[in-house]
C-alpha cells in the first residue's frame, strides 16, 4: 500500500496571533511557525502503517512556498519515505490544494491519503472532503482509529468522531482519509533520523506542471478581533456568584 | 391582423424553446464539469428560478424523541442553516431567492425518518419547496452519495447551505469541489449574497471574506450559534411544496459502508450545541468523582456537560463533548468553566456563550480575561456547594 500524507505549515499553536498594522493579514514576520498538529497526527499514523508492514511507501506533500521545505524535512525525519514539494508564492486555497493533491495521488497510485481534519490557521476543514470528491474515492473525516483489513479485502475499518458519538465505517481503498487529534501521540524526530532527512531529496514541481487551476474563487476582504468581553466581575463566595447569576445576568 | 398574430405566436414559440434549451444545456454543462456523467434527473423545469438550496442535516431517532417536546421533528443544525437561508434571502435584491431544502434518506430502511423530516422541514417558516431524495444508498446520508446526488439536480442553485456540523461539513466541501466551486466554513455573519464573516486562528481573528460574482453555487456551511433558530410554534397552513427526485439510474454508497453507530441518548441531557446551559470541566478536574460533581451540577440546570483537551485525552470523557477549536462551537445563555485554564483552543468554541462564570483556583488563568464572573476557589468546594444551592 502506498500512503500520501498533505501536510501544511502553519503558525505554530501556542503563539498569540497579531494581526498586521493595517488589518490586510496575519503577522507571520519572525513568527514561530511549525507542522500543524494535525498533520503530525497523520504523519505518525501513515509511519506506524509502514513500520507495521502495512505500506511499502509513505510520500508527504506540501504546498506553499519554499519555507515549507522545513516541515517536509520534519516530516521525513519522522519517518517519511519519500516528499514532494509543490512550490507556488500564491495564496491557495483549499480547492486548488485539493486539485494539486489529487494530481499528486493519481502521479503515485497513492492507495491511501491521510490529511489532519484542519489546519489550525485557516480552521476550514475542508481539504480532505474536496479531494476525495475530486478522486471519487470514499472519504472518512474525523477518524479517531483507522484499522487495515489488507491484504485480504483492501479494505479500511475508521472509527470516526460524529456530532453525538462514534461512527463505524468500512471503505474500500483507495480512499482518502483525516485525522483528529485523538488517534495517535506523535513521535519527536530523532538526530539520526534528523541527520538522515538533511541528505534525503525534496522533489520540487509547481502548480503549472500538472495543469490544475489554483485560481482564487475568494479574496479576504478584512481582518477584525472579535468583539471584547467586558471586564470579568470577580465573587468572593457561591452566593455572591449564584446572586448574580440570578439577578443580573438573569439567566437562571 | 390575423397573419400578423400568427406571426407573432410562431417567432414567441421560437424564443420560448431557444431560451429553455439555452437553461438545459446551462444544467447539462454542470452535470458534465460535475462528474462527466449526463443525467437529467429532476422531472421539474430547468432551474431558471432563484433559489437557494439548504442540505437539511438526517435526523436520528435520538433527536426525534427530544424534539418532540419543542414540536419540531427536523435537527436543530437544519432550522439553524433554514434560518441563515432567510438571511441570505433578505439581503439578495432583485428577484426574490426561493429557499428549497433537500432531504434524502430512504423510506424502505428499518426506521422510516424520511417522511417525519419531510414533514417537519415543509413546517418551516420561509421554507419554499422541499427536494426528496428516496434511494436506499442515502439511508445513512453518506458524503458520497449525497454528492452524486447533488450533482444531478437539475435546478441549480445560487447558493448551497450546510449545517456547521460535524456531517454537514464532511459533505460541503466534498460537493463543492465536485461542482468546481470554493466553500466557506461556519459563516457567523452574512453581510450580502457574495460576502460572509468567519473565524480563523481558533477564533482569534475574524475574517470578511468574498466570493467571486462568478462562482455558482456559493456554498457554505453555517455556525449555528450565529443563526439561532426558533421552532416553529404551530403548523404553517399553506405548507412548502414537496417534489420527489426521480431515479432510474442505480445510486451504490461508493465503496463506503456504515457499520455501527455509538450515539449518546439526547433524551437523558440535551446536545452541547442545543444546550442553554452548559458545564464544562478542565484540567482541574482530577477524577472521575470530580467529573461527576460536574454532571451534577449540569444535571441540577438541566444543561449539558463539555470538556477540554485534557480530559479526552486523560479518557475521562468523549470527544464528542469536547468544547473548542476541533470540537464543538457552544453558544448557552449560561457556560459554567471548572478547572479551565483558558487556551485559546477552548475559548474558540466558547465565544459565542451569553455568561460565562470561571472557577479556578489560578487567578492568572486566562480564563478570567473571558469570563463575565469569575470566582478564585478550588472546584471541589464551589461546584457542590453551587449543586446544592440552586
Amino acid at each position: 500500500m502506498k500512503i500520501l500524507v498533505g501536510i501544511k505549515r502553519v503558525i505554530e499553536y501556542s503563539t498569540k496571533i497579531r494581526l498586521k498594522a493595517d488589518f490586510s493579514g496575519v503577522e507571520t514576520n519572525l513568527v514561530k511557525m511549525s507542522m500543524n498538529p494535525f498533520c503530525e497526527i497523520a504523519i505518525e499514523e501513515a509511519v506506524r502503517l509502514k513500520e507495521n508492514g502495512y505500506a511499502s511507501e509513505v510520500r508527504v506533500v506540501s504546498v506553499g512556498p519554499s519555507s515549507s521545505q522545513e516541515t517536509l524535512r520534519s516530516a521525513l525525519a519522522l519517518g517519511a519515505s519519500s516528499a514532494t514539494h509543490i512550490l507556488t508564492n500564491r495564496n491557495v486555497e483549499p480547492l486548488g490544494v485539493a486539485r494539486l493533491l489529487a494530481e499528486v495521488a493519481r502521479k503515485y497510485d497513492s492507495n491511501l491519503v491521510l490529511l489532519g481534519k484542519q489546519s489550525i490557521d485557516e480552521d476550514n476543514s475542508q481539504t480532505g472532503q474536496m479531494l476525495a470528491g475530486l478522486l471519487g474515492w470514499p472519504q472518512a473525516t474525523n477518524a479517531f482509529k483507522l484499522t487495515v483489513l489488507w491484504p485480504e479485502n483492501k479494505l479500511v475499518e475508521v472509527v470516526r468522531e460524529v456530532d453525538a458519538g462514534l461512527e463505524t465505517l468500512r471503505l474500500a481503498l483507495p480512499a482518502v482519509v483525516t485525522v483528529n487529534l485523538r488517534m495517535n501521540s506523535p513521535r519527536f524526530a530523532t538526530l539520526p533520523g534528523i541527520l538522515k532527512a538533511k541528505k534525503q531529496p525534496i522533489e520540487i514541481l509547481s502548480a503549472q506542471d500538472f495543469g490544475v487551476d489554483i485560481t482564487p474563487h475568494t479574496q479576504i476582504m478584512k481582518l477584525e478581533l472579535p468583539p471584547k468581553r467586558p471586564a470579568c466581575k470577580m465573587v468572593t463566595s457561591v452566593d455572591e456568584l449564584i446572586n448574580l447569576i440570578r439577578t443580573e445576568a438573569k439567566v437562571i | 391582423i390575423l397573419l400578423i398574430n400568427m406571426f407573432l405566436n410562431v417567432t414567441s414559440k421560437f424564443c420560448l424553446r431557444t431560451s429553455l434549451e439555452r437553461v438545459n444545456r446551462c444544467d447539462q454543462l454542470l452535470h458534465t464539469v460535475g462528474n462527466g456523467r449526463l443525467n437529467l434527473k429532476s422531472t421539474s423545469l430547468g432551474g431558471s428560478l432563484l433559489h437557494t438550496l439548504v442540505i437539511a442535516e438526517p435526523l436520528k431517532e435520538a433527536n426525534m424523541a427530544a424534539s418532540k417536546d419543542k414540536r419540531s421533528v427536523v435537527s436543530e443544525a437544519t432550522m439553524q442553516a433554514v434560518r441563515a437561508a432567510q438571511v441570505l434571502q433578505t439581503l439578495s435584491s432583485g428577484e426574490k431567492m426561493g429557499i428549497w431544502v433537500l432531504v434524502a434518506g430512504s423510506r424502505s430502511s428499518k426506521c422510516n425518518l424520511l417522511n417525519p423530516a419531510v414533514q417537519g422541514v415543509r413546517d418551516l417558516p420561509g421554507v419554499d419547496k422541499v427536494l426528496v431524495a428516496d434511494h436506499p444508498a442515502y439511508e445513512h446520508q453518506l458524503p458520497a452519495p449525497l454528492t452524486s446526488l447533488l450533482n444531478s439536480l437539475a435546478s441549480s442553485p445560487s447558493h448551497l447551505i450546510a449545517p456547521g456540523s460535524c456531517w454537514g461539513t464532511a459533505i460541503l466541501p466534498r460537493v463543492a469541489a465536485t461542482l468546481g466551486a470554493q466553500p466557506l466554513s461556519q459563516v457567523h455573519n452574512i453581510i450580502d449574497t457574495h460576502t460572509f464573516q468567519r473565524p480563523m486562528y481558533a477564533g482569534a481573528v475574524l475574517a470578511t471574506v468574498q466570493v467571486s460574482p462568478s462562482a455558482r453555487p456559493v456554498c457554505f456551511t453555517v455556525c449555528g450559534s450565529s443563526f439561532p433558530a426558533t421552532a416553529p410554534l404551530q403548523s404553517r397552513l399553506h405548507k412548502a411544496e414537496v417534489e420527489e427526485l426521480q431515479y432510474d439510474e442505480s445510486e451504490t454508497t461508493g465503496g463506503t459502508w456504515l457499520l455501527s453507530e455509538d450515539l449518546r441518548d439526547v433524551t437523558k441531557r440535551p446536545a452541547l450545541t442545543d444546550a442553554s446551559v452548559v458545564v464544562s470541566g478542565g484540567r482541574g478536574v482530577k477524577t472521575k468523582e470530580q467529573f461527576g460533581m460536574l454532571e451534577a451540577l449540569a444535571d441540577k440546570l438541566g444543561g449539558a456537560v463539555g470538556v477540554t483537551r485534557v480530559l479526552v485525552d486523560a479518557g475521562m470523557a468523549p470527544h464528542d463533548l469536547l468544547v473548542g477549536q476541533s470540537g464543538k462551537i457552544v453558544s448557552p445563555k449560561l457556560y459554567i468553566a471548572a478547572g479551565i485554564s483558558g487556551a485559546v483552543q477552548h475559548l474558540a468554541g466558547i465565544q459565542a456563550s451569553g455568561t460565562v462564570v470561571a472557577i479556578n483556583n489560578d487567578p492568572h488563568a486566562p480564563i478570567f480575561q473571558v469570563a463575565d464572573y469569575g470566582l478564585i476557589a478550588d472546584l471541589n468546594k464551589v461546584v457542590p456547594e453551587l449543586t446544592s444551592k440552586l
